[in-house]
């Protein structure tokens, strides 16, 4: 029952994180009806950069946290323009394609550069690892439940921007319909740049979230967090906000039961089988793709 | 008489040709298919085996494994008639991961280890011409077809496509089919060229590789291939040793520019019949001045 607890909670933080990849990839879906595969390279390449800060200034942590964010912000705009001209003309296998050729300079990149292709590890100070909880005979670390809580402060802050804020509010209009939007006189630069600021915002986020449950990063984890984000955002329906938030944490807390519980040798056939087939039952995923 | 290397590297060419044909067929009819690799390693898996453990001929093991890939094809195309766009390419990714799952946990294929040893064929190189001769004339009938021309305008417009009394789901799996058929057939000779063949291969990797060999050839004609395969797969023997290692990066660079600046790949869908066009011309230029 302990370890159960305990599995639970490792799970709601890995669904979190999860979530949020999914929350940004939907928001970009929104702003440029674009399916963004690399965004996840882009939070894992943020995680690099946070590394190389500590590495060359003797672990300033502070700073380490403001690089990450501005970083994040930098890369994801940059971005922007690459997929415009294929967004205006509607293009939408292009853009997948275009993303992963993406994905794959920056997995590249990252394993030409940062600490030889070996896994770069971030010191305890900064994952928070040592803090642990102990409630009786159950004990977790203090870092998920900071994940947990900084993963439902930021949905719930992206939630009230894209509902209730003007901008917000601009952004939905133009994922419903982009010729009346632009009629209206919403700004397709500046909102789509606004948006993709956002998610640069948001990945930089998510890459602090990682470093403090993960501990370390990998060349091969954006590859790993794009399948897993692409997929679950189908399965919930694209630019479905809550659909994806609920199945992220669903998923995160099925994969840490089946890791803890089941035998490992056909657990992988059978998730990616499940998947494929709720995908192909319902094409529009699971809660519809209403914006 | 050619290098052992240089006959290896044609090889490799002729398996990857038919390989990006076969992610080409779906996509006429606006498919993104990824599950032509997923049909690859059926393929190789199964001429690897039938060569080594029940030592079948060079043809049977070909002929075997078009039969099985189109089977196993065939079955989750039934499923995929029902999707579209995005859906399908994100759908049959999950293929890939799900046989080699399936792959590293039969013994008799040897898991995790692979198949090692699988016989040396004598003649390999003229027999995959041969194969690209045959299924590229197959194509070239196939495009244009009946058939071909109801992919087109699935492609273009599903809607006015069923207007027109096309059955969209019927066409759907047949093309995903014989994309499966040329999917396996390029595993069987890309098995008997490696001689071993691990379910490592087939991953994430190699699909990107065939979707940037499909997008910078050109995905709207059959002939882009012929550029695009041997200059991408050739790529880390001809430039200079100092930048081979960069050779995954130089393939996404070339990938995102040729999106950006190229969108239909090097050969266009009008850049065949503008070249026919041009030897009409001089020919009846020819026949004036005569």
């Amino acid at each position: 029952m302990e370890s159960f607890v305990a599995q639970l909670i490792v799970g709601l933080a890995t669904g979190g994180i999860y979530a949020l990849l999914v929350l940004g990839m939907n928001l970009l879906v929104l702003v440029r009806n674009i399916v963004h595969h690399s965004y996840s390279h882009i939070v894992v390449l943020t995680m690099a950069m946070g590394w190389l800060t500590l590495t060359h200034t003797n672990g300033s942590i502070p700073l380490a946290v403001i690089v990450m964010l501005i970083s994040a912000i930098i890369f994801t705009i940059a971005t922007e323009p690459l997929f415009r001209p294929l967004s205006v003309r509607g293009a939408d296998l292009e853009t997948v394609t275009l993303a992963m050729g993406i994905g794959i300079i920056i997995t590249e990149f990252i394993s030409k550069y940062i600490n030889g292709g070996a896994n770069f590890a971030f010191p305890d100070a900064m994952t928070g690892r040592q803090n642990t909880i102990s409630i009786g005979l159950i004990s977790f670390s203090m870092a998920n439940i900071v994940v947990l809580v900084g993963c439902a402060a930021a949905a719930a802050i992206l939630m009230w921007f894209l509902f209730k804020s003007k901008e917000g509010r601009a952004i939905r209009a133009m994922a419903q319909n982009l010729r009346v939007a632009k009629m209206l006189g919403i700004p397709f630069g500046r909102t789509g740049v606004l948006g993709f600021g956002i998610a640069g915002l948001l990945a930089g986020f998510i890459a602090i979230l990682c470093v403090m449950t993960l501990g370390a990063g990998s060349p091969s984890l954006g590859d790993t967090f794009a399948v897993k984000a692409i997929i679950l955002m189908l399965f919930a329906g694209m630019g479905n906000m809550k659909g994806g938030l609920f199945s992220a944490l669903f998923m995160g807390v099925v994969e840490a039961m089946a890791l803890a519980y089941l035998p490992g040798r056909w657990t992988e056939a059978v998730f990616y089988g499940v998947i494929m087939l709720v995908i192909i039952w319902k094409p529009n995923g699971l809660f519809g793709n209403k914006h | 008489m050619l290098s052992s290397s240089m006959t290896l590297y044609l090889i490799f060419c002729c398996a990857f040709i038919i390989l990006v044909w076969g992610a080409l067929v779906p996509f006429r009819a606006g498919l993104l298919y990824n599950g032509t690799v997923y049909c690859m390693a059926v393929g190789g898996y199964f001429a690897a085996f039938a060569a080594k453990d029940l030592g079948w001929p060079f043809w049977l093991c070909i002929l075997g494994a078009a039969v099985v890939g189109a089977i196993l094809g065939f079955l989750p195309a039934l499923g995929f008639s029902r999707t579209s766009g995005i859906v399908t390419a994100v759908a049959s990714m999950a293929l890939i991961f799900i046989i080699q799952s399936v792959i590293r946990n039969l013994d008799f294929l040897g898991g995790t280890r692979g198949i090692r040893g699988i016989p040396k064929i004598e003649h390999l190189l003229l027999y995959s011409v041969i194969l690209v001769v045959v299924l590229g004339a197959f194509l070239y009938r196939l495009n244009h077809s009946k058939l071909g021309r109801a992919l087109e305008a699935i492609g273009t417009d599903p809607d006015m496509a069923t207007t027109l009394g096309i059955n969209v789901k019927v066409m759907t799996v047949f093309s995903l089919t014989i994309s499966s058929i040329f999917g396996a057939v390029s595993g069987a000779v890309y098995a008997f060229n490696m001689r071993t063949i691990y379910p490592e291969t087939f991953g994430f990797s190699l699909l990107l590789s065939v979707m940037t060999m499909l997008f910078v050839g050109g995905r709207y004609t059959q002939w882009g291939v012929f550029i695009s395969v041997p200059l991408l797969w050739g790529l880390p023997q001809w430039v200079p040793a100092s930048i081979n290692s960069f050779t995954q990066i130089i393939y996404g660079v070339i990938l995102v520019v040729i999106l950006m600046a190229r969108p239909e790949g090097i050969i266009t869908r009008e850049l065949p019949g503008r070249i026919q066009h041009l030897f009409a011309r001089s020919k009846e230029k020819g026949a004036g001045t005569v």
